[in-house]
């Protein structure tokens, strides 16, 4: 089996990388949490973004009501489905308490990702999911905030590019506080345990 | 080199004792709905695909047993329901870039005989870019495997919102 290597980091990813190391850095497995809690929590600032429907939507607290944020691409065809696939088993199972939890996806590839590509792509999942795709300054503003890398790959394909990114789920409780994240692949369990803690 | 260690991690021998393989057939044959692959060298089970709208990108998973007498290289797969259909495999980083992801194209898949290659989310897979319409739960989604000594094995990836 042979394979095309990778292609280097630019120098803007490392600087993002080094951040999402000093959020790791105060994180560990206490506190109760399944996933890496964030030890002390982490205040995160609010964003705004317009909505596939012209609505605005800010990432502020919201009282009794924790966010669930994941970084990912429409034209991803593994780790992003399957993490909204995951969401969808996580929203079943709290049942009627779904309804307090903001499942919000941010696109990191506002190029192609139009509000409105972002909010359909997060609907078709659950129509309660939130698919958010900003301009590209706001994109790198809540990127930084929350640690996320992202950088775009070369590919001379027809099929178009594609984007290596952080791929972990980030959960904010209701006062806007960062308190864990979860690695690809720890499971919905362990996210919905903890989305419970937190209602 | 690097590709011989992915290799060895993504294909695992088969048990050999006779009554855990019987186990293991029956077992295969309840999780798979059709197996039009049952002659051929290669036995396809549990192919699936996430639903999908139209123009999107997906994924096929599935397991690939080699049921020839030597090393099989699967080198295209094609398929009638996306504009393009190539072999990925998702690597996680480590070190700085711990928790990013990125997709590396296969240009083969090789499998020795009697061993299996399992397609799953977050490895390997068949990444299907532009979907020529939207594929519902319960849609079948086909796709040809073929060797690099010309044989192709066709499969009928079934359509499911959830990995089985």
């Amino acid at each position: 089996m042979t394979r095309r290597m990778t292609s280097r980091m630019p120098r803007s990813v490392l600087v993002i990388a080094a951040a999402a190391t000093v959020i790791l850095a105060g994180c560990g497995l206490d506190r109760g949490f399944h996933g890496v809690a964030v030890d002390p929590p982490r205040l995160m600032p609010t964003f705004e973004f317009r909505r596939g429907d012209g609505s605005a939507y800010r990432t502020n607290a919201e009282a009794k009501r924790p966010m669930l944020v994941f970084f990912g691409y429409t034209h991803c065809p593994d780790v992003c489905p399957t993490t909204m696939a995951d969401w969808q088993r996580v929203k079943q199972a709290l049942g009627d308490e779904a309804a307090r939890v903001r499942f919000v996806f941010v696109s990191i590839d506002p190029e192609r990702d139009t509000p409105q590509v972002a909010d359909r792509y997060a609907q078709q999942f659950d129509a309660t999911f939130v698919g958010l795709s900003g301009d590209s300054a706001t994109t790198a503003r809540i990127q930084e905030a929350f640690g996320v890398a992202s950088v775009r790959e070369p590919d001379t394909r027809a099929s178009g590019y594609l984007v290596s990114h952080s791929s972990q789920v980030f959960l904010v409780d209701d006062t806007g506080r960062l308190v864990a994240l979860y690695a690809f692949g720890r499971g919905w369990d362990a996210l919905l345990a903890d989305v419970k803690q937190l209602l | 080199m690097i590709s011989r260690l992915v290799i060895s991690r993504l294909v695992q021998p088969l048990r050999t004792t006779p009554w855990i393989g019987l186990l293991a057939a029956t077992m295969m044959g309840c999780a798979t709905t059709q197996d039009p692959t049952a002659d051929g060298p290669l036995r396809v089970t549990d192919a699936w695909v996430r639903v999908t709208n139209v123009n999107q990108s997906g994924a096929a998973y599935m397991t690939i047993e080699n049921r020839d007498s030597g090393v099989v290289w699967i080198s295209t797969v094609s398929t009638t329901s996306a504009r393009a259909a190539d072999m990925h495999e998702t690597m996680r980083m480590d070190g700085a870039m711990a928790g990013m992801v990125h997709m590396t194209q296969l240009d083969s898949l090789s499998i020795a005989p009697g061993n299996r290659a399992t397609l799953a989310p977050g490895g390997t897979h068949i990444m299907l870019t532009g979907l020529v319409r939207a594929f519902a739960e319960g849609d079948t989604l086909p796709l040809a495997l073929t060797l690099t000594d010309g044989r192709t094995t066709d499969v009928r990836a079934i359509v499911r919102a959830q990995q089985p």
